[in-house]
């Protein structure tokens, strides 16, 4: 009877501990169920907010190149800053200016010298053409006169041969003498003759040599006197030179400033001080005159809530003037879209950077939930319906996982759609712990 | 005293408790208790599959579970023993304990309802001679041997009539008007000398105050042995449950472990060592009652 009062009194302990641990299982149960918010989807249209940075720029920019070879020793402007006529651009060092402007006046000094070698050397080259030519000329005169004077004996000769023509009846000596005569007479006519040709053609061909000469003389004595070297390719580099020297005397008056020669609006700065300036622009503006344009880059999904002639609102960082503008062209470039705009005159002056702020809203769609209720596990969207469920422990709210198609969102709402969505379900917007299908939950 | 006389002449005649110790040879001691290992060995893996964790038991159960050639070869002792599958029954099963005291209530329930509708038919059956008496215990002893899936149908129906189906009556009801316990108890109210209650009755006795005053005392052991016996087969009803309720929060204790898979081995073994622990202090309260019930079965007064 005792060991029945204890196997007694150990089933009811058993049962007590039974009953304990059914409320602890039950709170530990309770305790670790999610707590959840829902809502029931709503028709409305999604409004879209897209704000993207750009960069305002001049339609028609102009560089301004550097003085080749100087060290800058200041830089006065910055991007985005206006200027007038004459406002410093920046400072050369001006020692560095003399020297280098120094060396530039020596080599002037020795090409100088060398010029004037050259061009007296040309003129002499001239004198001595003429000369020639002069010689040659006397000399092929003196010749054709010589000859001319032979030619002319030997036709006197001749009429006179003929006047002595011999009687009819002479012996055949005779005549045959006299024909002798003649003929050597004609040869020596013919060959007088044609001396005085080939001396006339000899004169000819020296005088056209003997002014090719002179025209080279005189060709290489004006390049002298115009200045440029023999070879074609000094030419540049001398009046690069005779530039330089120009403008760094220039220079040295004004102390080493540099100046704008209009006003406008410093775009880009790419000098520092210390460096070398090379051949490159070294800034880039716009003058005052120049037409500003905004332009940004925008994404695929983005280009799907921007359209050509859309309203938009555009500010400008660091500064609080915001204009209303419209876009005026939407291109393709390599994937992303460029949004272009152009901005009424005096807007955005002295600006670079800008913000675009799209607003647009959509149509309306039948099914839009909270941006929290709508999952997504990569690769497709999903959200968790409420429900009820029969289990063990009767009733309860347990979430089931919904594969939906995103329609549009933005940084609250989305827009899904799905077959099997209906306006009545009950649509988990907020957890404080994260859902899995299927989860057990407790609805605040 | 009459009672305890009548006990012990029971016993005398069946000769219990009094045989000669006989000396057994040592082969068939060998034998039994081969005998008693190989019977004892599932009980003896539900502690220790308990204890095992998830990895263990897969590595043990795998040839199962994949049909894979070899055998599952169980550790005595588990290597790597956790309470892992206890705390996570305990603590983290509400569950459990909904189906549990499903369990409780519904065995209670019907223990409660055999011992007000069983309990006075036994009696009836014993102490009075009335005409169709015969007829009406054969048919008793006939519905008693019926399986349920003969009575399937007509509970089906009558329980649907009475809007009890998928609810926990459909189950409790049907089970209160079992004949089983009424037999035990019968058979324990039979053990109680006629001339006892005559007497009673000539004293002047009521039929009720023979009933409470003689009936009950001296037939409790028969009492105690239906319920018993009935209890051990409340806690384990599985197909009344399968057929008459629908939601699972109706569902009793037994039903548990059919939704646990094979994954969830360890957790398995955890629920069968509760489950068992009922059944275990019932049994040992009543274990006496039990085995002189069983014997009134197997007698003929």
């Amino acid at each position: 009877m005792e060991s029945k009062k204890k196997v007694l009194k150990g089933f009811g302990l058993f049962m007590a501990a039974m009953l304990i641990m059914t409320f602890v299982s039950r709170t530990v149960y309770v305790n670790q169920m999610p707590q959840v918010r829902w809502n029931y989807p709503a028709a409305a249209s999604i409004r879209n907010t897209l704000t993207v940075d750009g960069t305002v720029e001049a339609v028609n920019s102009q560089a301004i190149t550097g003085m080749e070879g100087l060290l800058v020793k200041r830089v006065c402007v910055a991007a985005g800053e206006q200027i007038e006529e004459g406002t410093v651009l920046y400072e050369v060092d001006m020692d560095d200016l003399q020297a280098k402007l120094g060396q530039l006046e020596a080599e002037e000094e020795v090409w100088q010298e060398q010029l004037q070698a050259e061009k007296k050397a040309a003129a002499t080259e001239i004198t001595r053409a003429q000369e020639d030519y002069d010689t040659t000329v006397a000399e092929l005169d003196r010749k054709i006169a010589e000859q001319t004077a032979l030619l002319e004996d030997a036709l006197e000769d001749l009429d006179l041969h003929l006047f002595r023509i011999p009687e009819e009846d002479s012996s055949d000596e005779i005549w045959i003498a006299w024909a002798d005569e003649r003929t050597r007479l004609d040869r020596v006519i013919a060959d007088k003759k044609r001396s005085i040709e080939e001396a006339e053609f000899e004169k000819e061909k020296l005088l056209k040599e003997a002014n090719r000469n002179i025209e080279d003389a005189q060709s290489a004595k004006r390049e002298v006197d115009g200045a440029y070297s023999v070879s074609f390719s000094g030419i540049g580099q001398i009046q690069e030179r005779e530039s330089k020297i120009k403008t760094w005397r220039q220079l040295v008056v004004d102390e080493g400033k540099v100046v704008s020669q209009q006003e406008g609006t410093i775009l880009e700065v790419m000098l520092q001080s210390g460096v070398r300036m090379g051949a490159d622009a070294v800034m880039r503006y716009a003058d005052a005159q120049s037409s500003l344009v905004f332009r940004t880059t925008i994404s695929q999904d983005q280009k799907a809530k921007v359209h050509t002639g859309d309203s938009v609102r555009l500010s400008f960082p660091g500064s609080s003037e915001e204009v209303n503008e419209t876009i005026d062209s939407i291109v393709q470039e390599n994937g992303s879209y460029t949004v272009t705009i152009w901005l009424e005159p005096g807007v955005a002056q002295g600006r670079t950077e800008g913000v675009m702020e799209v607003v647009s809203t959509s149509e309306v769609y039948d099914f839009v939930v909270s941006k929290q209720a709508l999952h997504n596990d990569g690769s497709t969207n999903y959200i968790y319906i409420l429900e009820e469920k029969e289990g063990i422990l009767g009733t309860e709210m347990s979430v089931r996982s919904l594969t939906v198609r995103l329609l549009d969102q933005n940084e609250d709402k989305a827009a899904i759609m799905d077959d099997l969505l209906q306006s009545d379900m009950k649509i988990v917007v907020e957890s404080d712990r994260e859902l899995k299908n299927g989860n057990s939950v407790k609805v605040e | 005293m009459i009672h305890t006389m009548e006990i012990s002449e029971i016993k005398q005649k069946l000769n219990i408790g009094k045989r000669k110790k006989q000396k057994s040879s040592p082969l068939a001691v060998g034998l039994c208790f081969m005998a008693a290992f190989l019977i004892c060995l599932p009980l003896w893996m539900i502690p220790t599959g308990a204890l095992m964790d998830d990895m263990e038991l897969h590595q043990i159960l795998t040839p199962v579970l994949n049909g894979s050639d070899g055998y599952a070869v169980w550790h005595p002792v588990p290597f790597y023993p956790t309470v892992e599958h206890f705390y996570r029954l305990l603590i983290g099963s509400p569950a459990f304990y909904k189906l549990f005291w499903n369990s409780v209530g519904m065995t209670a329930a019907i223990l409660a309802g055999q011992i007000v509708i069983g309990l006075p038919s036994a009696w009836a059956f014993a102490a009075f001679r009335f005409r169709g008496r015969e007829v009406l215990f054969g048919l008793y002893v006939v519905l008693m041997l019926l399986p349920f899936q003969v009575m399937l149908l007509p509970q089906y129906l009558i329980l649907q009539k009475l809007d009890l189906y998928a609810t926990p009556g459909a189950v409790i009801l049907p089970a209160v008007f079992s004949t089983f316990p009424v037999f035990i108890m019968y058979r324990g109210f039979t053990q109680i000398e006629q001339e006892i209650l005559e007497a009673a009755r000539l004293d002047g006795a009521g039929e009720m105050q023979i009933f409470l005053r003689i009936g009950l005392p001296l037939g409790q052991t028969g009492i105690r042995a239906a319920m018993v016996l009935s209890f051990l087969e409340c806690w384990n009803l599985v197909e009344q449950p399968m057929a008459f309720l629908e939601e699972q929060k109706d569902w009793p204790l037994s039903l548990y472990l059919p939704q646990l898979d094979i994954s969830q081995a360890g957790f398995a073994f955890a629920v069968s060592v509760i489950v068992l622990v009922p059944a275990l202090f019932v049994f040992a309260l009543g274990q006496d009652a039990l085995e002189e019930g069983i014997t009134y079965v197997g007698t003929k007064k």
